[in-house]
């Protein structure tokens, strides 16, 4: 049977997949076999950005990227983005300052996304933020706090 | 045990509610649209209200081979309390409530109730939601009804517990009963509080087998420690870290995954269907056809969805003709005789008494237009389901556990108490969640196959194969008299409301939510008319439902009949809110927050205002927006302020109103289904288009009054109904220009810029 390894939030997963098969997709590896269910399905065409994780520190949509595409990185999903002596990354942390979540559901993505972006553009814009967050959609309409918890965890060490 | 069976007798306050709440169409439409039957004081009504009963299809995809239940009717609450709050050894207090948590927060508000009702604190405060053996019956979660209706429920049991409590505490301490009172989860001598027994002690374990007495004193709101603090909702520190566990996450040993065979357009029966090649793909497990509705099952993600791909299916044509283009031209051509609303009922055999009409000297007629919308939750419905000969269990996403019980039931034949609903988290729903339908799928299919079958909506089927908020049409036909007052006020909607096309039962689609104008204003001589035409897409409700179609016609007349008496938009309501203080005060309020400084005609500023009322609150709105070269109307500030009577959690109204402003922007925008001939033609996000961070309100400005004394009024959705109306306002303020058919797209904005011969920058 064929095995594939994959590097997750610091750790060797192995999981029961081709790793030359085109159509497995990350993204369902990470919640059916390795039981990671924090990154979210909500499209499967990378238009909503709920699926988002990050491959060397960069967001990718895993559901559409084929496992063939990160076997050689290492994947950090919503549920590895806590500092190493497990408090809450800053940009989680100010999601639960400001009380961002309603449902939730589309939170995972964002906070990947603008943990990443604050990673590589520290002090953005407003114009910046705006346009780093465009690919995500949020039903609940917590667009408002999202954009404050970002200018917020911009302030954080 | 059969659901009813465990139903005692309604309270007289929850009587009163529903009568209240039953008069405003809320349960009548929802039970409804859910294929429900419904108690009702007067039984035509009752009648009138329930398609299922009534043996018409409802508006479910599956309703053709799975109907609900005529059976499953709407059952009022018991009144036990054991049924709502148990107490263990620790003291801590566990309320029962079939009512789902998705991001509204009525969790956290319960807790507050109780905790205060009590005398206990929030960590002492745990919930056992919606699991259909553990919580008593209620119809669902949707139409702002929760707190209204579940809060006065718990606080009422949670003060006959603490009764108990005092009764076994005084036992216990050996004193006279007067000589005791409840304090932070003990109950106390209160001479000697050194003497004292906690809750845990007391009652831990025990069922107090007390039935809810409404002449039990509440607590006195000026005491409350609680209720009326703003508190962040619990659960945020899950949300962001992917513990919390929505429907879709749920997974147990053995599971297997399904997909459906759907057709290309709704209407299209199946002819042929070929599984030969979906048999030879790895980890096929099986195939499944039952009419129209046809299904494969495999043993991972991508080998179900490459057995799907190699189903070779035949379907019929399906060549309607209508289409998004022609949709309101149908709903007028295919109206009903037409029901009024909001009149003083007349006694049988009575003549109506007409409405006195004032002379009107200067006319006035908008019309207005609204299309389809999808609720397009991000999380699709889904469920997990294992079928065994010993039980049923369904773990999903729902805003009704009991109607995913009953669905479930009759697609398996088996009996409701045989099926036991875990509902988890909800990733949206804003009335997407109410029918079963996931569920019924995952089912049938762990059924057939006998194991767990794991079933979810791809994008494009959740746009395709659910429901929507139906399209609608509406004339206000008003003027001015002499004075400079409205003369007269004449109302026709014209909604979507007949689907399949083919029989003439309405749908539920709750589109007379706000349409009656004395719902707020002091108008003279009014007639309103909802009409029901023919709806190509199955209509139903989506959050406010017809209250942000109606609020926009409504408020926009009334801004356009202000310019016309040479008003402000503030001033000319005022004077016809003399006898409804509470929208005098959200008004002033409003203005004050704001700053708005309303003139008579367009102040070339874009600020809009907007008022509504709907589920017993009253929302005002002003808007600031500016326009994009390329007509992007985009929001610089929106300012709200709320009266919901008794606010028992300020901070949670305010994320919820915050939400309610974003998310009604999104089909105020740029949202539309474009269908043809049954089939949904813009199925992704991508083609949908719902607003993103750029569109989305830059600040959002909550005020919430606060009435400690008052009954608790809807949240969930009053704040969405404005909306459209604020921001058609604003951009006339800004233009000059009337937006008259929502969405305000781009292209929208454009060619009625063009048409007024105004152009871009505006200003430049």
């Amino acid at each position: 049977m064929a095995e594939t390894t994959l590097t997750v939030n610091g750790q060797q997963r192995t999981v029961p997949v081709d790793s030359a098969d085109e159509s497995v997709m990350l993204l369902w590896v990470l919640r059916e076999d390795l039981g990671l269910t924090g990154t979210k399905f909500g499209c499967g065409l990378a238009e909503c950005g709920a699926c988002t994780v990050h491959l060397d520190g960069e967001p990718i949509r895993a559901c559409i990227t084929p496992i063939s595409q990160v076997v050689n990185g290492e994947i950090t999903t919503i549920e590895g983005l806590a500092n190493e002596d497990g408090s809450l990354h800053k940009v989680q942390e100010a999601w639960v300052e400001l009380g961002v979540p309603q449902c939730g559901y589309c939170q995972s993505g964002q906070i990947m996304e603008a943990a990443a972006f604050l990673d590589s553009n520290p002090q953005p814009s407003d114009d910046e933020i705006r346009e780093a967050m465009a690919g995500h959609l949020c039903r609940c309409g917590t667009y408002t706090r999202i954009f404050n918890a970002i200018k917020l965890a911009a302030t954080k060490a | 045990m059969a659901i009813d069976s465990r139903i005692t007798k309604t309270s007289a306050a929850e009587r009163a509610l529903f009568a209240d709440l039953t008069r405003r169409t809320f349960f009548k439409g929802a039970a409804a649209a859910a294929g429900l039957a419904i108690v009702f004081k007067n039984p035509s009504v009752a009648q009138e209200a329930s398609p299922a009963a009534n043996g018409a299809p409802s508006a479910s995809w599956l309703a053709d081979r799975y109907a609900p239940p005529a059976s499953f009717a709407f059952l009022p609450p018991t009144d036990q309390v054991d049924a709502y709050l148990s107490i263990d050894e620790n003291g801590v207090v566990t309320f029962k409530t079939s009512l789902i948590e998705f991001g509204q927060g009525i969790k956290t508000g319960f807790m507050q109730l109780i905790a205060d009702e009590l005398y206990t604190s929030l960590d002492k405060i745990d919930s056992v939601m919606g699991q259909t053996d553990l919580v008593p019956f209620n119809i669902g979660t949707f139409g702002s009804l929760s707190t209204q209706l579940a809060g006065p429920t718990l606080r009422a049991a949670a003060a006959n517990m603490r009764e108990w409590l005092l009764d076994l505490g005084a036992e216990a301490l050996e004193v006279d009963r007067s000589a005791v009172s409840a304090q932070a989860g003990s109950i106390i001598v209160t001479d000697d509080p050194s003497k004292s027994i906690t809750f845990g002690e007391l009652a831990g374990g025990q069922l107090s087998a007390r039935t809810i007495d409404l002449e039990v004193p509440l607590k006195d709101p000026a005491t409350y420690e609680f209720v009326g603090q703003p508190i962040h909702r619990v659960d945020s520190v899950a949300k962001v870290t992917g513990m919390m566990q929505y429907g879709i996450d749920a997974r147990i040993e053995g599971m297997v995954y399904a997909k459906v065979v759907r057709p290309p357009a709704l209407g299209a029966e199946l002819v042929s269907i070929d599984f030969s090649e979906a048999e030879t793909v790895p980890g096929f497990v099986a195939s499944y056809v039952d009419g129209n509705f046809a299904a494969v099952v495999a043993e991972r993600v991508e080998q179900v969805a490459a057995a799907l791909a190699a189903v070779k299916a035949e379907w019929t044509e399906v060549n309607t003709g209508n289409t998004s283009e022609n949709i309101h031209d149908l709903l007028r051509s295919t109206a009903d005789a037409g029901q009024p609303l909001g009149a003083e009922p007349v006694e049988e055999g009575a003549t109506p008494v007409p409405a006195v009409l004032n002379e009107i000297v200067t006319p006035l007629s908008v019309t207005i237009s609204n299309p389809y919308v999808n609720h397009a939750p991000i999380e699709p419905h889904t469920a997990l389901a294992n079928v065994t000969p010993e039980k049923v269990e369904i773990w999903t996403s729902t805003q009704s556990p009991f109607e995913s019980q009953a669905g479930v039931a009759t697609a398996l034949g088996r009996e409701a108490s045989e099926v036991v609903v875990y509902p988890l988290a909800a990733g949206g729903a804003f009335g997407a969640k109410i029918m079963a339908h996931a569920e019924m799928v995952a089912a049938v299919l762990s059924n057939h196959v006998g194991r767990p079958v794991k079933y979810w909506l791809t994008r494009e089927e959740q746009f395709q194969f659910t429901q929507f908020r139906p399209a609608m049409v509406v004339d206000v036909t008003t003027g001015l008299d002499a004075d400079g007052k409205i003369a007269s006020w004449k109302y026709d909607a014209y909604t979507a409301a007949y689907y399949p096309e083919t029989t003439d039962m309405p749908s539920g689609s709750a589109s007379d939510w706000g349409a009656v104008v004395t719902e707020i204003y002091d108008v003279p001589g009014v007639e309103t008319m909802l009409y029901g035409g023919h709806s190509p897409l199955p209509p139903y409700f989506w959050r406010v439902n017809g209250a942000a179609t109606n609020a926009f016609a409504r408020e926009t007349a009334i801004t356009q009949l202000a310019e016309l008496a040479g008003k402000d938009p503030v001033t000319f309501r005022l004077e016809m809110l003399e006898n409804n203080p509470v929208m005098t005060g959200v008004l002033n309020d409003l203005v004050a927050q704001s700053g708005y400084e309303p003139t008579v005609g367009p102040s070339g500023k874009g600020v809009g205002l907007a008022l509504a009322y709907d589920a017993n609150s009253s929302v005002g709105q002003v808007a600031k927006i500016s326009l994009g070269e390329d007509g992007i109307i985009y929001v610089d500030r929106f300012d709200c302020v709320i009266d919901c009577g008794l606010a028992v959690n300020p901070q949670g109204i305010t994320d919820q109103v915050e939400g309610s402003i974003n998310l009604s922007l999104s089909p105020t925008l740029g949202e539309e289904i474009k269908f043809e001939n049954g089939k949904v033609l813009n199925n992704t996000f991508g083609q949908y288009n719902p607003i993103r961070q750029p569109q989305a309100a830059k600040e959002v400005v909550v005020g919430v009054r606060q009435n400690l004394g008052a009954r608790m009024g809807g949240v969930g959705e009053p704040a969405v109904a404005p909306v459209i109306a604020a921001i058609a306002a604003a951009f006339y303020d800004l233009t000059g220009v009337w937006l008259l058919d929502v969405p305000f797209t781009p292209d929208r904005v454009l060619a009625a810029l063009e048409a007024a011969g105004v152009s871009l920058p505006i200003g430049g």
